[in-house]
């Protein structure tokens, strides 16, 4: 057995995670959200993320960016709790209830887009807001959902295939 | 619509969607008041396991004399990896039943030993797999399994299984085994109550009062329980697939894994019944 130990350097870590927080909390709730359709698990999700970014802080390579990483990290926790006993009671086909009220007026249709996202299968909606709302690339979201550029591409395709017809002619 | 209006349309309609969400201030300390809490037990306990072998042995003298059956824990194997993306310390539990134990409750016992053991050595693999998985990948894995002796009683023997492991996401799982010395059999929940008491009914009905108890003393501690979107949540249901054990004060307490009751980040949930509650219908010691 080999037992390998790291250098003393949880201050910088510490450091580290307090940037995390600054930097990627908000997007990190707004994404959880929408996986979990709830903003307090939404909220204990993300505090799980940090709990696990802490923890693996000492050997992350930077292979991928940051924000990569912790929302790969994060669809993991969502997955996570969704796939839990308790969800199995849970009608997962709802409307994003349980968000607090918007700070501000909706502009002109933006309800219906949300009710159109909510609408695509899952496996849609989540390329499309990583996509055209976290500005993440193929690949970076073939990294976060831990499948391949080709599957990614696919379902953004058809993801926005579906999402335009039912934006312009309001078909499903 | 050209492609720039289309991702325009969304990114508005997403930001407004989540406008009213606030973020968390106060959101690194409680993450390092978490991980610092889940520290704590562990060195705790990993503190505590030189003297654990003879408390072992002091408590099942106890059991022996009382009752003739005399069991013990011990480690049969181990598994121990750290690096800078994984650790790894699983200890994987041996029931053995003393010599002097009498020989027809020694009898008894066999089979339940021999089930414990088979089972506690399968779901330890499990772990052990499962970590090996993620260390081929270089995916981050934290993985512990240990184990204690909860013989807090004469008449009963508890041998209590922690698993924990972290990945993208972290879980508790815990296993409680117990035998009862009289018998040598292993105990069943239902085996503690008179036959036909509905006493699923009676400790999902405490556990319900302790839950709202414990929502109105602190808001943040929520549980699914009246949860408007589990309607068909069935807390005798989930009594029912719970762990449990007897404590020193002969009260049964109930052991919810995480996410079974409450959100994932109250852990392990338990609740101990209040003996009047139950006064009824236990079967007598």
């Amino acid at each position: 057995m080999e037992i390998v130990t790291g250098p003393d350097n949880s201050q910088n870590i510490e450091e580290e995670l307090n940037r995390l927080v600054a930097e990627y909390q908000k997007t990190l709730l707004h994404m959880c959200s929408f996986w979990l359709k709830d903003a307090m698990q939404a909220e204990d999700a993300v505090q799980e993320v940090y709990i696990k970014a802490y923890k693996a802080l000492p050997g992350f390579r930077h292979e991928c960016s940051e924000k990569t990483w912790v929302l790969r990290i994060a669809a993991n926790v969502c997955r996570d709790m969704q796939k839990s006993r308790w969800s199995r009671f849970v009608n997962r086909n709802v409307d994003i209830a349980n968000l607090p009220e918007p700070a501000y007026e909706m502009a002109e249709h933006d309800d219906e887009v949300i009710q159109a996202i909510q609408a695509l299968p899952a496996k849609y909606s989540e390329i499309i807001l990583l996509h055209f709302w976290q500005y993440m690339s193929l690949t970076e979201i073939a990294v976060i959902l831990n499948t391949s550029l080709s599957t990614v591409s696919r379902r953004l395709t058809n993801a926005k295939k579906r999402l335009r017809i039912q934006l312009e002619e309001g078909k499903p | 619509m050209t492609d720039q209006e289309f991702r325009q349309k969304i990114e508005r309609a997403a930001d407004w969607k989540t406008s009213g969400i606030q973020e968390n201030p106060w959101l690194t300390q409680r993450v390092l008041t978490k991980i610092k809490e889940g520290e704590r037990p562990m060195k705790k306990k990993l503190a505590f396991m030189p003297v654990l072998v003879f408390a072992i042995v002091a408590i099942c003298a106890v059991a022996l004399a009382a009752t003739q059956l005399g069991l013990i824990a011990t480690t049969a194997d181990q598994y121990q990896h750290q690096d800078a993306n994984h650790a790894a310390n699983v200890q994987v539990p041996e029931l053995s039943i003393q010599p002097e134990s009498d020989e027809a409750a020694a009898a008894q016992a066999k089979t339940a030993v021999s089930d414990i053991n088979a089972e506690v050595a399968a779901i330890a693999k499990a772990y052990i797999d499962q970590f090996k998985t993620a260390l081929d990948k270089n995916d981050y894995q934290d993985t512990i399994v240990e184990y204690e002796v909860l013989n807090e009683t004469e008449r009963y023997f508890t041998l209590r299984l922690m698993c924990y492991t972290a990945s993208a996401s972290g879980a508790e799982t815990d296993y409680y085994y117990t035998i009862d010395l009289q018998t040598g059999k292993r105990l069943a929940l239902a085996d503690l109550f008179k036959p036909d008491s509905d006493y699923l009914s009676a400790i999902a009905g405490s556990i319900a009062e302790q839950m709202k108890a414990q929502t109105a003393a602190n808001p943040e501690n929520t549980f699914w329980l009246d949860d408007e979107e589990m309607p068909d949540f069935d807390l005798a249901e989930m009594v029912k697939d719970a762990d449990f054990f007897v404590n020193a004060q002969n009260e049964v307490v109930i052991s919810f894994d995480e996410g079974d009751v409450a959100p994932m980040s109250s852990g392990v949930v338990q609740f101990t019944i209040p003996a009047d509650v139950l006064a009824d219908i236990r079967v007598a010691l």
